[in-house]
Formats: C-alpha cells, structure tokens, sequence
C-alpha cells in the first residue's frame, strides 16, 4: 500500500519534471503569476532596497520592465538579493528567472555555463580609484598597489590579466559586499579599489568625506559589457527580453517617452511608432504577451533614456554621464534591429 | 552453545548471515541505502540541469588556469597557475590560522583555567566575566570587529609606528625582517629531524641499560646535526630589512591585519572554551591528589605542575578534540574578512567555473580530512595519556 503511494508520488514528480523541461519559462512565468529576479540591494542607482522595502535601480527596473511586458503591471516580481558568490547557482538551480546584476559578459559565462546574456544594456568598462595621496595618475604607476576587490567578479580576474600582461603585481583584498569593499578602501586598507567607473563615482559621492581626495582613472582596463543573463533553453523568454531592450532603445529613437505614450498609441500616424506599440500587427501576440506590450513598458519604466536617467544619469542624484549608453545619434553606442 | 560455534568456527557466510539478523545491523543497511539512493539521485539531478553536459562535470578543471591573486601565500602562487594550486594555497593558509589558534587557545584557556581557580576573588571573577563575554558573542561578530579594529585603529603606511629599526606597524599588516630563504634551511629542517630521531633512540638504548639521557646531552644530538649541515653550507644568513618602496613596504615577512584578525579572534573564542573544558579536568582530578602534593611540601604551582595538569590530560583531551575540530571549521567565516583560506579559494573557483557542486564537494573533502587528521593526533595523544591498567 505505502509503496504503491510511493510509487505514484515518485511517477507523478517525474512527469511534473519532465513537462517543466519541455515547456518554455515564458509559459511557467506566466501560469505562476510571478517573475522571480535576482539583483543586489546595496547599490543606489543600481539595486537598492530602501527602508520602506522599496526596491530601486537600474537593474530593478530591467526586471519590472519585464514584468509589465509580461503581466502588464510592473509589480509582479519578487526579488532577491545575491551576492557576487551566490549570483550563478541561484540562476541554475532555478530560484531565480531572470539576473539582472550587473552582470559583465563574457565568452565562457556566455558559453560553457548554460546562461544566455540579453543586451547588454549598459556598456562600460572596469576602472580604478586611488587615494589621492599616493599620486598615481595612470595604471602603470600602480606596481606593487595593494588593491580591493570584490570577491567572486570578473573585475577580480581581468585585474590580475591586466597586472600580469603588463609585468605588474598587486596584492590584492577580497571584500564579501560592496560596502564592505569601499570601507575598507576608504580606510586605507588598500591602495586603490576596482570596479566599473559609474559604481566608483556613485561610492565617491555617498561614503567619502571629501571626494575630490580620490581620484578614478579615465581610461578602462577592460571593457564591461553589462548584460541581464537567464538559463539556457527557454528561447521564447530570451527573446520577448531581448526584444524589449531593444524596444525601450528605438522609444527613445522615435520620441516615445513614458509621458506621451498613451498619446502617440492613439493618435500617430508614424508606422513605426504604431507598430512599436501593437497599434499596427500583432507581433506581441506571436511572442506570447499582450499586442500592447511595450505601451506597458515604457509606461513602467520609458524609454531607455528615461530609465537610464532616472536610476544613474540626469535625473538622479548620481550624475553618471550616459558616455557610450547613449544613442547612435547622440554620439554613443546603443543601438537597435529593425522593428519590422 | 550456538553463538560460540558461529562466533568461532562458521564459515564466514553463516557469520554474516547471522549478523544480517540482527536488527540493529538491519536498521543500519537500510540507512545507508536510503543516503546512497539520495546521493545518487542528487548526481542525476545535477548531471541533468541545462547547460551541464557530462563533459563539463568531473575534477578536470582543476588542472585549468586560475586567473586570480590571492593576498596572501606559504607557496609561490600568481595568477595563472592551476586551480589546484590555488586550492593548495587555501589549505595551507586554513592549516596556518587553525594552527595558530590551536596554540595559543589552549595556552589563553589554559591561563584563564587557572585564573578561575586562583584563589584571588579578583582574578577569578575577572576570568569568568572573561569567559561569559567572548562565549556568548557570535564569531562572526568578534572577526569582524578585530578586522574593523586593525583596519581602522592603526595608522596608514606613510604614518608607521616603528617601535624597533626594520619593525613597522600599519594598518595594512605588521612587517618586521625575515631571513632571506636559503636551500640549507631545508635540508637544516632534515637534519633536525634526523638529529631528534637520533636522540629519541639513544635515549630508549640507554632506558634499556636502566641509564637516563641528560638534557643536555640530548640538547647536544639534537642540534649537532643542523649546526653542522648550516656551516657546511658557509653559514649563509642574511637578514631582509622591510622598506618602503612605492605604496607599501617591501621584503621582510609580513603579517596581514586579515590574518592577526582571524587568530586573534578564534584564539579569544575558542579560548573561553577551552578554558572551561580545563577548568572541568582540573576540578575532575580528586582532592587527594592535591592533598598528598601539599603533604609532600610541594608549593601549589608545583602541585598544579607535578600533579593536577598532568592527570587532567586524560580528562580533557576528548572535549578539547572537539574544540580544536570547531576551531578548524570555524576559520572558514574568514570569508567574512577576506583572508584567503579554502573557501574564499572555492568560492572565486565557483565564480569562476560555476562548479558547484564540485567546489563544495571539494570544501567538504577538505574538512572532513582535516577534521579526521586533528581527531586522529589527539586520539593518539589521548591513548597514551589513559592510565595502564593491568
């Protein structure tokens, strides 16, 4: 009797398996109601979760654009917050759909782990601040520097390519967080700390007593292509993200901004623009979303300049300047496929 | 009559089918057939998530390039060299800490073992209070603090306080002169060994023919071998002076603030432990064998020395096995401060490779062989601290 029952549970668990494998994530999503996000919750501008359990940021808001193009509300997801350490196997064990952290892409993360990148959707490069005080001006002057790391990052393993290319050696001091990591920079522990030149001004300006004692170097060690990343094998769910970056880019490209939105569904007579917005096809349909769903999402977030500003750029307190995240156009870097 | 023929002269299958009787025996087959069913399917699961192809699993990788520095080392290691390597690194830097503070808990929980029962009411309280407070704080706080403590409270390197010429302190670490290495100190370290042995058996010859060995004797051929092994090789020494070069100071020997965090806080920790698990041995040792100490006119250190402590050995050495294991699992929260031990190295690793399950089978071979090693020293020390009995 009590193997039957065994029997039956282990059957009806193998089935249930079997059928999660077959179909898409998309499709789970969906029928769960939820998205599930992994981010980090220290990092204003980036991933921050505030007093109030308010989650904000740039990488925040890639996951609830997802959710309005998904549900059409942008509040259905739950998120985590990963560490650098914890980031990957919460992504292949499944407890996460979607990490949007930060992530710098590269080959073997985008080839040997069984993760698929969308984007990238923020070009930088990986930089360094030093002290002031040591007067080093440019890499070359940092031979011998003790400098902090943020354990489990790229950043730790293209500093040593950088030193050891160069003949150059550097002690270096892990950190387990972020703040952990700029304490213990700004308490001199280390000579310099590295990470992507955005995060460094962002640090500068909250934690240093008097920022213009630091210096960050201009140029880039490495360059930081900064992308969302999902498990492997779920295409209609890679390609609904991908397209909605690419989405949020031509927006800005065509004028639609989350203010005019509703408006420019309704009244223009651009082709693009309508079909942009569902007005005209039902590309959305054929993707498994709602016609309207990038009105959705750039009533979330807008259009990628709007989301850009209001996490990092002009319209936050951390001034970062857009450099290659802005337009073609605009003298950047970001672009788009056709929407056809 | 049936037991002792199957106990003494049934083939072996008989014996093991009476055993497989026993429903002790029974309970225990289906235990461990119940873990091995979970293992194996825990492998199935894992050999079957996305992206994991048989090819990619195994220990292979170990052999691959790790391209990352590690703050500090025992061994040469840079950037680039294998995996493996730097998995060596982390263990020797785990054994270095858990040495550490293996010795000098004991010592600190020795000294506060004694303070408890000193007859001084002030030194008494002062140890207990010592022990209430660092028992009942969580480790991770107290490495954090000391990190936070070292990091923040001693100056930069331009400020240094030199106590002594060639001596610094900074709050990058503490750099004092080394003597620069020399092929002869490694074979010095043979000679050691060849010398202790060569005193180990001189002293059972003479045991033998009822003579002792005088200290200074044995002192002499012990140390003979070394001394002449280092004067053969020209007597090479030469003294690396720390000096401040670009940013930080170079040469000399370099303790980092990371690793005086780590042993001074399990030393503290552990010690607190320790000191209650010898104060219970000393209390287990009974009255009169302090009694006949003073009867002798021996002074109470003299009786603590002569008589308690050693008798205590017996007594202690199980529960301090343990508090040496906990010590040793302990260092691996040095990942809270950045030391370098094994699981910092297994965690990079993991970043690196996403092996998970290979980087924590692999964290869990570690311990569970340091673990064996640390309980199978001090079964030894503890089998031959028992009492004869005949």
């Amino acid at each position: 009797m009590r193997l039957r029952l065994l029997t039956t549970m282990a059957a009806a668990l193998g089935l249930g398996a079997s059928g999660a494998m077959a179909a898409d994530l998309l499709d789970e999503i969906k029928d769960r109601g939820e998205l599930s996000c992994g981010t980090m919750d220290y990092l204003a501008g980036v991933g921050f979760l505030d007093d109030n359990g308010n989650w904000s940021g740039f990488d925040v808001d890639f996951c609830k654009a997802a959710s309005a193009a998904i549900f059409g509300t942008p509040d259905k997801v739950t998120f985590v917050a990963l560490t650098g350490t914890q980031m990957f196997p919460s992504l292949s064990s499944g407890e996460i759909d979607i990490l949007s952290r930060s992530v710098t892409e590269t080959i073997s993360r985008d080839t040997t782990l069984g993760f698929t990148f969308i984007g990238p959707n923020m070009l930088t490069g990986q930089g360094l601040m030093v002290h002031k005080s040591t007067g080093a001006t440019d890499y070359d002057q940092m031979d011998g520097a003790t400098i902090c790391v943020l354990a489990g990052t790229v950043t730790e393993r293209y500093l040593a390519d950088y030193f050891t290319a160069n003949g150059m050696t550097f002690t270096p001091v892990a950190a387990e967080s972020g703040d952990q990591l700029f304490s213990m920079y700004f308490d001199n522990r280390c000579d310099a700390v590295t990470m992507e030149p955005p995060y460094l001004a962002i640090r500068r300006q909250k934690m240093a007593a008097t920022p213009e004692d630091h210096v960050i170097f201009n140029d880039v060690i490495a360059k930081s292509y900064e992308a969302p990343l999902i498990r492997e094998g779920s295409p209609r769910f890679h390609k609904l993200l991908q397209w909605m970056h690419y989405g949020m880019v031509t927006a800005e490209e065509l004028g639609v901004t989350s203010e005019n939105v509703d408006d420019m569904a309704a009244r223009s007579t651009d082709p693009r623009v309508q079909r942009l917005l569902g007005v005209d096809g039902n590309i959305g349909e054929s993707m498994g979303v709602s016609n309207d769903w990038m009105v959705n999402v750039i009533k979330a977030v807008g259009n990628y300049g709007e989301f850009y500003d209001r996490n990092l750029g002009a319209n936050s307190p951390l001034q970062v300047p857009r450099g290659l995240n802005a337009l073609v156009r605009d003298g950047g870097a970001l672009t788009a496929p056709g929407w056809q | 009559m049936k037991s002792l023929a199957l106990s003494l002269g049934a083939p072996f299958g008989g014996r093991l089918a009476a055993r497989l009787r026993q429903r002790d025996v029974q309970v225990q087959i289906a235990f461990v057939g119940l873990v091995a069913l979970v293992v194996i399917s825990m492998i199935h699961t894992a050999s079957g998530i996305e992206g994991r192809d048989g090819a990619q699993s195994g220990f292979g990788f170990l052999w691959g390039r790790a391209n990352f520095e590690l703050g500090e080392s025992l061994i040469p290691y840079r950037a680039g060299d294998t995996y493996a390597r730097a998995f060596a690194v982390g263990i020797l830097n785990t054994l270095k800490v858990a040495v550490c503070g293996i010795v000098l808990s004991t010592l600190l929980g020795l000294l506060i073992a004694l303070g408890q029962l000193s007859p001084s009411v002030l030194t008494a309280r002062f140890c207990r209070v010592y022990i209430e407070v660092f028992r009942n704080m969580p480790l991770l706080l107290q490495l954090i603090f000391w990190h936070t403590f070292l990091v923040r409270g001693l100056p930069v390197v331009r400020n240094a306080l030199s106590p002594l010429p060639g001596v610094y302190l900074t709050n990058r670490g503490l750099y004092i002169p080394a003597i620069e290495g020399h092929a002869a100190y490694g074979w010095m370290a043979l000679a050691l060994v060849a010398g202790t042995a060569g005193a180990v058996m001189v002293a059972r010859y003479l045991h033998r023919h009822d003579r002792a060995l005088s200290g200074r004797l044995r002192a002499g051929i012990v140390l003979a071998p070394p001394l002449v092994v280092f004067l053969a090789f020209g007597a090479p020494f030469t003294v690396d002076i720390p000096e401040l070069a670009g940013f930080n100071f170079r040469g000399g020997w370099t303790l980092t603030p990371e690793f005086a965090a780590m042993v001074i806080g399990l030393t503290l920790y552990t010690a607190a432990f320790n000191a209650e698990i010898i104060r219970a041995g000393i209390l287990g040792i009974p009255k009169g064998q302090s009694e006949a100490g003073y009867a002798l006119g021996l002074h109470r250190r003299q009786v603590m020395r002569l008589i308690v402590i050693p008798q205590t050995l017996r007594i202690i050495t199980p529960p301090m096995t343990n508090s040496y294991l906990n010590l040793t699992k302990e260092s691996s929260l040095a990942v809270a401060i950045g030391y370098p031990e094994v699981v910092r190295v297994a965690n990079i690793t993991l970043a690196e490779t996403n092996r998970a399950i290979e980087c924590v089978a692999l964290i869990m071979i570690i311990y569970l062989a340091l673990s064996l090693v640390i309980s199978a020293l001090l079964n030894l020390v503890n089998a031959r601290a028992q009492l004869e009995q005949r």
